[in-house]
């Protein structure tokens, strides 16, 4: 039996050696080289010198994490609120319940053209800003970032939402009963039994987030394409451009290692948070 | 008495309203897609219309030909090997994880979550450079293999969760009966882990339809996926977009996302269970 449990794990571990192991051995050379020139030679961290000493990585950095922090205080509070009205039973719940999920399953393409088309010249929002007297348009550095923020927030409040519903059902329903009896208000009610229930969702959720928000690349890529100027190129595109279209291997290798680094710590603290430091597996 | 109703009438008026907006907000955009597919060209360019005054098919009859079709059918074709292959494969991972320790074991499952989190940015380059030098460049095969990257890790880590909730009590007593591990796999152990089987094949089919990252830079023309061939179709400049047809495609790309969440929600909220625990 001993000898069988390495068995079932080999063709995992084979696939991921072959997709994870291999392209970071590749990426790591890179880095340390200049690649596809006609001498690639050793040049030891010249470019992660070069990444931490470029502007353009910085702004994108704090352009990530700028957005990352509005997207976050926009999508878990609503995501939140949602959880705690659209609950129960009933078939406009159903329904409503139904819709909230869906965008989470649209291929992120389809998100940044879902939106190009709303945004667009004479597009629904436009008009509807304009109906209000407000002047929309994508082509302001300010607006773009924006609706990159909005649309980000319909996407993936869905996703806040579906992880808090499913932990809200976990909560005893008598919990509830005794507060009734003993006549608490709303407010005291969630604090002391919703919120208590679902807090280790809403931490999971919050660094769930924050992981996917610093690797966002599709709706960016197609909503706003980095544009207009700079202003809203966030980290992931930054390396995309860097590696395919400018072809700066070496730069935009280090620049992949610095971003997997800090995307692998983020993920660190929430598995070590989540499991409280008792180790992965629960035994 | 009369008061407390109407106070209640009042909430729950204000509940209704609340979700109508709720759908509204959801709803609209996807709409407001799905019309722009039927509009004629014209229509599209001068001006806004919120329903198709001129209904025109020509948009959804070019999905069923050309590159369109060959990417609907890449897309289709993808996304079930991917299922068929990652399956099985976290299956076992899983089920070796989940009930028999070995050395190790605690790192290795940390870095394979880790892969699920790693951001795809990062692999593009190395991946780009592999498959132009052994020929997996532009092939579903290549791009099958670079998303078991995030697909193995997130399906063991969802198996996990579906596994543990199973008492050990169970295999004891299908090994004392004298079952093999395979019969005991096939008799025993997945007919109770149905809700699990399905909720990764789930998983891994809507991860699989949506990526864009690996299925726009890892292909060329041969085996561009659905979202990749709507990337070419927004990104071209100079031509001016032709919304028609990504909105067409963006329509198509939705509906198998829309068909799961009404066949398998419960599954949905419960693959994300997990996540909590992980």
């Amino acid at each position: 039996m001993s000898d069988k449990r390495y068995l079932l794990i080999f063709p995992a571990i084979i696939l991921l050696i072959f997709n994870s192991i291999f392209p970071l051995v590749v990426v790591l050379n890179y880095s340390f080289t200049k690649p596809f020139s006609d001498n690639p030679v050793f040049e030891g961290v010249d470019n992660y010198v070069d990444v931490l000493h470029s502007s353009e990585w910085w702004d994108a950095f704090k352009r990530n994490a700028l957005f990352t922090g509005i997207a976050l205080a926009i999508e878990v509070p609503v995501g939140l609120l949602f959880a705690l009205l659209i609950r129960g039973k009933g078939k406009l719940i159903d329904i409503v319940s139904t819709v909230v999920i869906i965008p989470s399953l649209i291929p992120f393409v389809s998100v940044g053209i879902l939106w190009r088309l709303m945004t667009r010249t004479g597009g629904p929002i436009p008009l509807f800003m304009g109906f209000f007297g407000v002047a929309y348009t994508l082509m302001t550095p300010k607006s773009a970032f924006w609706t990159l923020i909005i649309m980000d927030a319909w996407h993936w409040i869905s996703l806040v939402f579906l992880l808090l519903s499913a932990s809200l059902v976990t909560i005893p329903e008598v919990y509830y009963t005794a507060a009734r009896i003993d006549g608490s208000t709303k407010w005291q009610t969630f604090r002391y039994i919703t919120f208590p229930g679902i807090k280790l969702s809403l931490i999971t959720v919050l660094l769930l987030r924050i992981i996917d928000s610093f690797k966002l690349f599709d709706e960016n890529f197609i909503l706003t394409g980095g544009g207009p100027g700079r202003s809203t190129e966030l980290l992931s595109f930054f390396i995309i451009k860097k590696g395919i279209r400018e072809w700066v291997g070496g730069f935009s290798a280090a620049a992949s290692i610095i971003y997997l680094v800090i995307v692998i710590l983020l993920c660190y603290l929430l598995i070590s948070f989540l499991t409280k430091g008792k180790g992965m597996l629960e035994r | 008495m009369n008061k407390r109703s109407s106070k209640q009438l009042l909430g729950r008026t204000a509940k209704v309203i609340f979700f109508l907006l709720v759908l509204v907000v959801f709803l609209f955009p996807i709409y407001f897609m799905t019309i722009t597919a039927l509009k004629t060209r014209s229509e599209i360019e001068t001006r806004t219309t919120i329903y198709p005054h001129e209904l025109n098919m020509k948009n959804f009859r070019e999905m069923t030909r050309g590159p369109w079709k060959r990417a609907i059918i890449n897309s289709i074709v993808v996304c079930v090997s991917s299922v068929a292959l990652c399956l099985p494969v976290s299956f076992l991972a899983a089920y070796a994880f989940s009930r028999r320790p070995f050395m190790g074991d605690i790192h290795l499952y940390f870095w394979l979550i880790t892969n699920r989190m790693a951001p795809a940015a990062s692999f593009v380059l190395p991946f780009f450079a592999i498959y132009t030098n052994i020929g997996l460049f532009d092939t579903k095969l290549g791009l099958l293999f670079s998303y078991t990257l995030f697909n193995l890790p997130l399906a063991i880590w969802i198996w996990m969760s579906f596994m543990e909730a199973v008492p050990k009590e169970i295999d004891d007593a299908a090994f004392l009966d004298g079952f093999s591990v395979w019969r005991y796999f096939l008799r025993v152990f997945l007919p109770v882990l149905k809700p699990g089987l399905i909720t990764v094949a789930v998983f891994i089919w809507m991860f699989s339809w949506t990526e864009m990252m690996f299925a726009v830079n890892l292909t060329a023309v041969a085996s561009k996926t659905l979202p990749a061939q709507l990337t070419v179709t927004v990104m071209r400049l100079g031509y001016g977009v032709d919304w028609g047809m990504a909105a067409a495609g963006g329509t198509i790309s939705i509906i198998p996302g829309i068909v799961l969440v009404i066949f398998t929600k419960k599954y949905l909220t419960r693959g994300f269970v997990p996540l909590r625990r992980l």
